[in-house]
This record gives structure tokens, C-alpha cells and sequence, in this order.
């Protein structure tokens, strides 16, 4: 219901602002209509009083002369002239004149059936004191404000009363205070309705200025960030933001600059670092292109050349010789060996990821198809699992699973019937690559990993000991993990994860 | 056996090579005119008939085979020129080199090689693989620059 008042922080505190201060103007208008009506009131009852006391002082002049007709006339004349109820009661409340003719001889309790004022009426006729203060009464729906006031006997009442009694009855003025009061309920009305309009427009007024003063400051604010995180978002980290604002808003945006400005220098500090190390990197990579090209070049001439010696020369070298030049030849292929796998340890690290969905399966048929001779010629049984979809590098991901079956193929080569098993592991989420060879003791199980380890003596079995290097770095650029399981002498299974989608 | 008109065009710089280069097309017969340029400078006068060639008689092989890493201009640039050339495009290349880099590798097929193979350290290889060249290029395959 708020929603649209809320979305807006500066609408928020804008109508909360407005709200309070109309009903504190709401709570003081109510305050000040009330109090002008109960003083309203008050004067009227003031002034019914005032009339009264002139009316009695009338009375008790005709009442003096004990002219019963004149005193009938008198109330008949202010009767008709629109004045209050009158009523001149015996010490017994029993009505003796009154202006409405026919409530003569009835007690008081009849025109009048109020406990309270009943009661009023009868201590003042016993005590002769005026009550104080006028009442204001509801009889038959109709608002009266009635004075009592006590005759009290005197010597020149005598010789009619006799002088047993002190209080000879009393003159009760009852006078209809409807109009007054329909009027002053009107005038409250009126100004109420005035105040409520006044109030509506004064809120108008304030949400208004106030939105100026704070909705305007904090929209241009909410734009100026939007277009700053923008900037930010490309790339462009040079923007300010102008502080204009002496208050919380001139804070924040301080707050905005200061953080721009730490996004820039770091941003500079990591470009620079970026640019060292692709500066490195194509130093590198310069390095390794002269590797694979110089490097080799002797060894193909020192190869080459004991080839040739060893062709030529047969008859004329003798039998030990050319066994040296055999060692030569193989540890010059050694060499060429080495280099390559160094070469492939430095590219798996270095080049760029071509990620994407790898058939696996059809990576390790070819795998699989570069060692056929020897798979063949020792008849190696091969299972071949299901293996899901991955998303990797095809190259580096066909370099790791070559080499882990080359591994197999390799340390089952002094068993019987060997067997090699590559498939997905469900529960592991793991490619696995398991063979029934000689194994390890799991004591070495992440030394394997390293480069330069080996576990055999080379003329065991051959090979550079980088290869587990390789894959180990290759599924490590895949944010994976690789593992081995195993018990010497009863084969071995290599695990390599790849997370899903990355 | 093979057809012994062409010349074979070997464009290597190091001696070694240029030794068991000619080893091993004796130790496969094929004897064919070699001629070897040692440089990229070379190869590029003598290909297209100018500087120190430019009064020898014009000749064009009929098989390059090409290193990579070379003096002055590089074989990358000496196969440019050859196959944006509109007469010597024709000419087999082979790339003889040290490297399998990916990038020479995909390079030289963008510009046209006709075979890109990485010269093996072991020399037995060396030979099988220079056999199946001159067997490939110079016997089996049927190419317009032969006819000549």
C-alpha cells in the first residue's frame, strides 16, 4: 500500500516530515476549537445569569408588594417577550406562579426531573443561599441553563408569611439555551473545516518545500552516482563527483569520491601488474619458441652423426664402442624427450583455456589409438566406460588423459594379463583411469605429482617423470582436482574432477 | 624411379642438418639436383631470379624444402612470398623444422604449406620421413611445376 511512498527514500522522509507536522498542527487546532467553545459556553451562561438576577430583582419588587395579578402579568409579559422559563415555588418546590400557566400547583420534580438539580434546589431552600453557579441541564432533549435563586422571608413579608419561616420558597429561571448552543456547534463546525482546508494547504506547502530541499538534492545525487558506478562499470575509473553539499549529502559523496579514487589507484597498480606479467609471460614464451627450435638441433646432429658412425663404421669400431655410442643415442633421445615434456609443463600453464563442451570419450578413443601397437601386441584389455560432456580445454584435457593411459600402459608392462579401465566415476564425479600394473604405496601419493619424481629406476621404466606434472597442471588450470589410489603391487587408479560448467 | 629432372631446393642454415639432410636422401636414393641456400636472403635471389642469381640460369624447383628458423628473412616470410607468387605457387613446400609450435603450425597452413613435418631427433625417423616426402612429392603426386 506504502510501496510508492517507500521506493523513494526521499518520498519517505518527506511524508513522514509532513505527516508529523500536520498532526501537531492537527492536535493544537483541536485544542484551541475547544477551548474557544468551552469560554464560548461559558459567556453564554455567564450572561443567562446576568438575566436572570434582573428578571428576580423584578420579581421580588412585585413579590414585595404581594400584587398576586401583577405578578402573573409580569411573567406573561416576559413570556411573550421571548424570555427564560420561569418558575416561583412554595419552600415546599410546589410550583405557585410560573410563565407557563399550567404548571401551577405542580411540584418542581415534574417541569424539572433532575435528581441533581432537585437536590440543589432543596439545600438552597433549606439554607437560603444561592446555589453558586447556574446549571446547565438536558431536559426533553433541549438544552436549559437554570438559576435557582431562595426568597427569603423578611419583615415586610410578615404579615402575609408570618415570621416562623426563614426561606419562603424560590424564583427558578430556566432559560432555553438551544439556539446558543446550535450557534456556537456551528462556529466550531466552521472553523474546524477552515483549519482542516488551512491544514491540507500548509502540508502542500511543506511536502513542496521540502522536496526542494531534499528530494531535488538527493535525486541529482542518486544521477550523479548512477552515471559515476557507470563510468566505473567501464572501465573508467577518472570521475568525480563535484561536492557542493554542506550536509550528509556532501558526506556521502566525499565517501563516493574517496572510493573512486581507491578504485582507480588499484586498478592502476593491478594494470601495471597485468602488464609485468604478460611482459613476463611473452618473455617466456619467447624463451620456450627457442627451446623447441635451438635446443634441439644439436641433439638431432649428435644423434644423427652416431647414426652414422655406427652405419659407416661398423667394421672399424670395436663391439664396446659401439655400445657407448648406442648410450649416446639413447640419452640424446632422452634429452629430446625431456625437452618436450618441459616444453608441454610450461605451454599447459601458460596458454590461454579454449573452453568448451569435450566430447571425452572421443579424446580418449584417440588417446587410445596412438598406443594401439603396444595395446595389441601385449593384448591389454581395455574397458571403456560411459563419460559425461565436460566443458575444457580439448587440447590439454587430450594431453592429460594420453598421458595417465600411457602411465598404465607403462607400469602394467611386467604383469599378466593387464587390464586397463577409463571411465566416470558417479559417486566421485571423477574421470578415473585404472590400471591392475605394479601401483605405489599411497606414502607417495602426492610426491608422484611433482616434477622430476619418479618412483622406478629409469632402466624399470622409462620416461621423463614429468608427465603427472603435466596433468596434474593441466587439471589444476581447470580449477580441478587430480588424486591417485593405490596399493603396491595392485594397481593403481587415477581420479581427475572437473568442475561442471567451469 | 623418381622422376630425376626436378631440383629439390633445401633452404637450411645449420650445417648439421644440411649434412644429415643429404645423408639421408642418399640413404633413399634419391638423387635428384640439390641445390642448398643457407640463408632466407638466398633463397628468396635464387627463387625468384635476382640478385646474385638474377644472370644464372633461370630454374625453378620442383620441391622446397623449407626451415623455419633462418638468417636475414625467416621461412615464414620466404612461403609468403612463394604462395603470393603466381607462378611459383605451384611449387610444393614442405616446412622442415625444429618446432611443432602452434602458432608456425597454423601460420604456415594459413599461407599454403603444402606439408609441415618436425625434423625428429632420432635419425632413423629422420630418414623414414624423408623417404616418404621424396616418395610423396616427387613420385606420387602429380604437380603442374613438374611438367615444365
Amino acid at each position: 500500500m506504502f510501496g510508492f511512498i517507500r521506493k523513494r527514500l526521499a518520498r519517505t522522509i518527506l511524508t513522514v516530515l509532513t505527516l508529523s507536522v500536520a498532526t501537531v498542527m492537527a492536535v493544537i487546532i483541536y485544542l484551541t476549537v475547544s477551548h474557544q467553545t468551552k469560554d464560548m459556553v461559558k459567556e453564554i451562561v455567564l450572561s443567562s445569569e446576568e438575566q436572570a438576577r434582573i428578571i428576580v430583582e423584578s420579581l421580588r419588587y412585585t413579590m414585595a408588594i404581594g400584587d398576586s395579578p401583577a405578578m402573573e402579568r409580569q411573567l406573561l409579559e416576559i413570556r411573550d417577550h421571548g424570555g427564560p422559563d420561569i418558575f416561583i415555588c412554595a419552600y415546599d418546590q410546589k410550583i405557585s406562579f410560573a410563565t407557563e400557566k399550567d404548571t401551577v400547583t405542580l411540584p418542581m420534580a415534574a417541569v424539572i426531573p433532575d435528581r441533581p438539580f432537585l437536590e440543589t434546589l432543596d439545600a438552597s431552600l433549606k439554607t437560603g443561599l444561592q446555589p453558586p453557579q447556574a446549571s446547565q441541564k438536558n431536559i426533553g432533549g433541549k438544552q436549559y441553563i437554570t438559576t435557582i435563586h431562595p426568597v427569603l422571608n423578611n419583615p415586610q413579608c410578615y404579615g402575609c408569611h408570618g415570621s416562623e419561616r426563614k426561606v419562603l420558597g424560590g424564583i427558578i429561571v430556566s432559560k432555553n439555551a438551544e439556539k446558543n448552543y446550535g450557534a456556537i456547534a456551528r462556529l466550531r463546525n466552521k472553523n474546524i473545516l477552515i483549519s482542516i482546508a488551512g491544514l491540507f494547504i500548509i502540508a502542500i506547502i511543506i511536502y513542496i518545500v521540502l522536496s526542494k530541499l531534499i528530494s531535488q538534492p538527493l535525486l541529482t545525487f542518486r544521477e550523479k552516482i548512477k552515471e559515476l558506478t557507470l563510468k566505473i562499470r567501464e572501465g573508467d575509473y577518472s570521475m568525480r563527483l563535484d561536492v557542493r553539499h554542506p550536509d550528509e549529502i556532501g558526506g556521502l559523496i566525499l565517501s563516493f569520491n574517496e572510493m573512486a579514487e581507491a578504485l582507480e589507484r588499484e586498478n592502476r597498480s593491478l594494470m601495471k601488474a597485468h602488464e609485468d606479467i604478460a611482459y613476463a609471460n611473452q618473455e617466456l614464451e619467447a624463451f620456450a619458441y627457442s627451446v623447441s627450435h635451438d635446443l634441439r638441433a644439436p641433439l638431432r646432429g649428435i644423434e644423427g652423426f652416431s647414426k652414422i658412425l655406427l652405419d659407416d663404421y661398423s667394421q672399424k669400431i670395436e663391439a664396446q664402442c659401439q655400445h657407448y655410442l648406442n648410450r649416446i643415442r639413447a640419452n640424446t633421445l632422452k634429452m629430446s624427450s625431456l625437452i618436450d615434456d618441459m616444453l608441454t609443463l610450461s605451454k599447459a600453464g601458460r596458454t590461454e583455456l579454449q573452453k568448451r563442451p569435450v566430447d571425452i570419450q572421443g579424446i580418449v578413443k584417440n588417446a587410445l589409438n596412438d598406443f594401439r601397437p603396444e595395446i595389441e601386441a601385449r593384448g591389454i584389455t581395455i574397458a571403456f566406460g560411459n563419460i559425461p560432456v565436460l566443458d575444457c580445454d580439448q587440447k590439454l584435457m587430450q594431453v592429460a588423459l594420453s598421458n595417465l593411459i600411457s602411465n598404465a600402459i607403462k607400469f602394467t608392462r611386467n604383469g599378466m594379463d593387464s587390464k586397463i579401465e577409463i571411465g566416470f566415476d558417479d559417486e566421485k564425479k571423477a574421470i578415473f583411469v585404472r590400471d591392475n600394473g605394479i601401483g605405489f604405496d599411497m606414502e607417495y601419493h602426492e610426491k608422484i605429482f611433482g616434477v622430476f619424481q619418479r618412483l622406478h629406476l629409469p632402466e624399470e621404466y622409462e620416461g621423463t617423470g614429468i608427465g603427472l606434472a603435466i596433468v596434474k597442471r593441466i587439471v589444476e588450470r581447470h580449477a580441478g582436482k587430480v588424486w591417485a589410489e593405490s596399493e603396491s603391487g595392485k594397481g593403481a587408479t587415477f581420479f581427475i574432477t572437473i568442475p561442471f560448467g567451469g | 624411379m623418381l622422376n630425376e629432372q626436378v631440383t629439390i631446393l633445401l633452404v637450411e642454415d645449420n650445417p648439421d642438418d644440411v649434412e644429415l639432410t643429404v645423408r639421408a636422401l642418399k640413404r633413399n636414393n634419391i638423387a635428384n639436383p640439390l641445390e642448398v641456400l643457407r640463408d632466407g636472403q638466398d633463397a628468396l635471389d635464387y627463387l625468384f631470379h635476382r640478385g646474385k642469381y638474377a644472370n644464372t640460369t633461370p630454374v625453378l624447383p620442383g620441391l622446397i624444402l623449407l626451415d623455419l628458423k633462418l638468417p636475414k628473412v625467416d621461412g615464414i616470410e620466404i612461403l609468403r612470398k612463394i604462395k603470393g607468387d603466381s607462378v611459383r605457387k605451384v611449387i610444393p613446400v614442405v616446412v622442415l623444422t625444429s618446432s611443432k609450435e602452434e602458432r608456425d603450425v597454423v601460420e604456415s597452413y594459413n599461407l599454403g604449406v603444402n606439408s609441415y613435418i618436425r625434423k625428429p631427433v632420432d635419425f632413423d625417423q629422420f630418414v623414414e620421413i624423408v623417404k616418404q616426402i621424396g616418395y610423396y612429392w616427387l613420385l606420387l603426386n602429380e604437380n603442374p611445376s613438374l611438367r615444365r
